[in-house]
């Protein structure tokens, strides 16, 4: 017959099996855990809200003064001496009907009546005989021509300097910039920067292909309501841009616009 | 004028788009450009969420085994009228701390009762003796399943300070590996001598996967570690209940 102590001893030392099986699970738990982090497909880290996924950019409209309103021009950066000529575009001709068989020659009428003179003299065509058919040719108009400056920057100098009228863009691989500038240029007509407060007033907005402008909404304010007004207003006043570009494939363009005002 | 503006903003566009793919957003490459000191962190804070996993499946299988024995234990022991029936079928419910009690205790009385009365009781079968055996200490019996006691919680309680430091050091560790992370950050800011956030903040969000994977592994700690010493109280007051239990019956009988 055991003693307790034996008895004590032998419940003691009887150690727990099926440690092993439990790190192995354990184990292999982590290893796919481990495994659905790093391989989530769209990023596990990331979230998944649409908003990220379509194209969003922030452009602010205002900053310090360019050029164009009497300021500096960008940093690291030369005049532009000479502009690239757009290229005439290939219209369409209309179709020329053939030329008339040329008309037989008449004879005057010996004894025909004198046409009578005009009494008054003539100082200025009348209006019926100014030419209908408009006239084609190359004319001065402005355009979107890209021009070759060969100004280098650092990345940091030319965002220091502005954009030559202001402001800044973070449009991340946005394919047509030059559809972004006339979009700011048609909203900065209806715009009045200088309403001697200064302020920031962010505006999102969301361009739809044909180029309405929908979904205006006030991200966020200046403190002044004239301020947000005034953007709002600029925006709601820009019913219309251009149809949204064919190298953006997008149905729709989201853009940040940061409104600044000056004193 | 306009034109120069256009340039500026194909310029930024490209700069834009060069850190965008630096950043990448994967969790891979942000531990493959880490340090070596952030990857043995990572490393050290795996290695204890393992464990502490492994443990708690394992008190979870061990505390399930136990319960159905138990159940089955208690059930022989308040049916028999005999300990020796008792006895006989511990054998095969050696993972219920009650057994080990019994056991104990069930040595002591019959050491006891043979010293006792070593004629009338050969078999060792002290509650089958004609003559009414007389058990010699109380206490010793007292003691011997105190001892029992003690002994099956050390065995409930085995391993369970790996949570509870698991619970508790995991968020330091990952702490130490951001604040270095960081460190690091800032040396390289003043490398490059540039603020740039797109410099700044991926080193930034690289050491914080460090705070990120210390906290991943005290949670779950946490939790496991307050379920098991629920159960592991549940089953020492389940213990004290039976050796009192035994001690009754065997001042019933044998006094």
């Amino acid at each position: 017959m055991e003693s307790t102590t034996d008895i004590l001893r032998e419940r003691a030392s009887h150690t727990e099996d099926g440690l092993g099986r439990a790190y192995s699970v354990a184990l292999a738990g982590h290893v796919v855990l481990i495994a659905v982090i790093l391989f989530w497909p769209s990023g596990f880290l990331s979230s998944a809200d649409t908003e990220v996924l379509r194209t969003v950019m922030t452009i602010s409209l205002g900053g310090p003064a360019g050029p164009s309103q009497g300021g500096q021009t960008a940093l690291a950066a030369r005049p532009v001496q000479e502009v690239l000529p757009l290229e005439e575009a290939d219209q369409p001709q209309w179709e020329q009907p053939p030329a008339p068989a040329p008309p037989e020659m008449t004879m005057p009428t010996p004894d025909a009546r004198r046409r009578l003179e005009a009494d008054v003299a003539v100082e200025s065509a009348p209006d019926e005989s100014r030419g209908r058919t408009p006239t084609r040719g190359p004319a001065l108009r402005e355009g979107n021509a890209l021009a070759e400056t060969g100004a280098e920057g650092d990345g940091l100098g030319l965002s220091a300097g502005g954009l030559g009228s202001g402001g800044y863009l973070d449009v991340r691989d946005f394919c047509c910039p030059e559809y972004l500038g006339t979009m700011i240029e048609l909203i900065r007509r209806n715009w009045n920067q200088r309403q001697g407060f200064p302020g920031q007033v962010m505006m999102k907005f969301t361009i739809l292909r044909d180029g309405r402008i929908t979904e205006i909404e006030q991200e966020t304010t200046s403190g002044y309501l004239a301020l947000d007004q005034s953007a709002e207003r600029a925006l709601r006043l820009t019913v219309r841009l251009p149809r949204l570009p064919s190298r953006f494939t997008e149905d729709d363009l989201t853009v940040h616009l940061n409104f600044q005002y000056q004193r | 004028m306009r034109t120069l503006g256009y340039y500026a903003i194909a310029l930024q566009t490209q700069a834009l788009g060069a850190s965008e793919s630096d950043l990448g957003g994967n969790v891979l490459e942000w531990i493959a450009q880490s340090t070596p000191l952030s990857k043995v962190v990572l490393l050290i804070l795996v290695l204890l969420s393992i464990a502490s996993w492994a443990v708690f499946l394992n008190k979870l299988w061990q505390f399930r085994r136990l319960e159905r024995q138990t159940s089955s234990f208690l059930d022989v022991f308040r049916r028999s009228t005999k300990f020796s029936e008792v006895q006989s079928v511990c054998r095969s419910l050696t993972h219920s701390p009650l057994v080990g009690v019994f056991q104990a205790g069930y040595a002591e009385l019959n050491t006891q009762l043979r010293q006792g009365d070593s004629t009338a009781n050969p078999g060792g079968r002290p509650s089958a003796a004609g003559g009414r055996p007389t058990l010699r200490s109380f206490d010793a019996l007292d003691r011997a399943l105190l001892r029992a006691s003690a002994v099956e919680a050390n065995k409930l309680e085995h391993r369970v300070d790996l949570l509870a430091t698991t619970a508790s050091i995991s968020p330091f560790i990952g702490l130490f590996g951001t604040v270095m992370g960081i460190v690091t950050a800032f040396r390289d800011i003043s490398v490059t001598g540039s603020t740039n956030l797109s410099v700044v903040a991926p080193g930034i969000a690289e050491a914080l996967i460090a705070t990120a994977a210390g906290l991943a592994a005290a949670i779950p700690a946490v939790y496991f570690y307050n379920k098991v010493t629920t159960k592991v109280k549940l089953y020492l007051s389940t213990i004290e209940d039976f050796s009192l239990e035994f001690l009754s019956i065997a001042e019933r009988n044998f006094t």
